[in-house]
């Protein structure tokens, strides 16, 4: 029994069958159009991850985010978009004169660095360590997690995981 | 929620066929002809079957006239992306014995799920009315 591919039609194998007619089998090449026929929406699948995943501009505006994301911040994802990403992680130097980007600590924020290092270069970041001030409710300030990022189109997907709160009073957290 | 059974000799679309109805809050299981499907049924309740109708060992012709005597309250949708003849020669023979729905392929989700939503509307009767 033959088996064509069910969108191009062309041979994919041969199976070994009593019957005679053919079976529909994808192509490798024509998986994409199975994906897109039967798959989930591309947004519904980044909202299903537990992964805080933010959707950039070179300038650090948000245009989009995910579920996970938008837990970060108490603003509904309308009033997220438009924000930098200082002010919807939450960043106390968001808040000072000039807001996020235009402070002396901005200079060596993590996030913003390999948002515009994959920017301009369209090179991907992978798991690099960042020590944000983030003011929690608990009143630690002390918060690092591990940002990828990676370029699409004139956008850049940002990926926040490993969040966790450092003890008070971390040295390994002091040098920024 | 229902358990239904998905028929296909073709790995990706039984994968993507279950990934769809899992995201839609039911049960899926695959098999991958109509003997693993009639296994299938001897072991588990299922209310709807979705079969392929060209599959090596037993197609889907056959499996059909089988469920039709086995277990007759049983939904089945059956779909066809056609071979040697075209999928509606096929789903036409389908159709002759007596199957609830039939799909050519590729199929379509929200039509797919449309089908499904209403068939179980209707075995939820049939469950009751037993």
């Amino acid at each position: 029994m033959d088996v064509i591919c069910l969108y191009c039609k062309t041979h994919i194998r041969t199976i070994e069958s009593n019957l005679n007619g053919a079976s529909n089998g994808v192509c490798r090449n024509c998986l994409p159009k199975l994906v897109k026929d039967l798959g989930q929406p591309l947004s519904e699948f980044i909202d299903e991850l537990n992964t805080p995943i933010l959707i950039v501009r070179e300038d650090m505006r948000v245009v989009a985010a995910n579920a996970a994301a938008r837990a970060l911040s108490p603003e509904p994802l309308e009033e997220l978009v438009g924000l930098l990403c200082g002010e919807v992680i939450g960043c106390l130097h968001s808040r000072e004169e000039g807001g996020c980007g235009k402070t002396v600590h901005c200079l060596s924020c993590a996030i913003r660095k390999c948002v515009t290092y994959t920017s301009v270069t369209g090179q991907s970041c992978f798991d690099v360590p960042a020590y944000p001030d983030i003011g929690l409710l608990s009143g630690n300030t002390d918060v690092r997690f591990r940002v990828s990022t990676g370029k699409k189109r004139d956008f850049v997907l940002l990926r926040i995981e490993q969040v966790e709160e450092a003890p008070q009073g971390d040295p390994s957290t002091s040098d920024r | 929620m229902a358990k239904i059974l998905i028929v296909d000799d073709d790995p990706d679309i039984c994968f993507m066929l279950k990934r769809l109805l899992e995201r839609s809050g039911h049960e899926a299981t695959t098999a991958s002809n109509g003997f693993e499907a009639l296994n299938c049924l001897e072991q588990g309740l299922f209310e709807i079957v979705v079969a392929d109708i060209i599959m090596p060992d037993m197609d889907g012709i056959e499996l059909i006239m089988t469920i039709r005597v086995k277990h007759p309250l049983l939904k089945v949708i059956a779909m066809s992306g056609g071979g040697r003849i075209s999928a509606e020669e096929y789903l036409k023979m389908a159709r002759l014995l007596k199957v609830n729905h039939t799909f050519q392929k590729p199929i379509r989700t929200a039509e797919f799920l449309n089908v499904i939503n209403d068939l179980l509307t209707g075995s939820a009767y049939i469950l009751r009315s037993k």
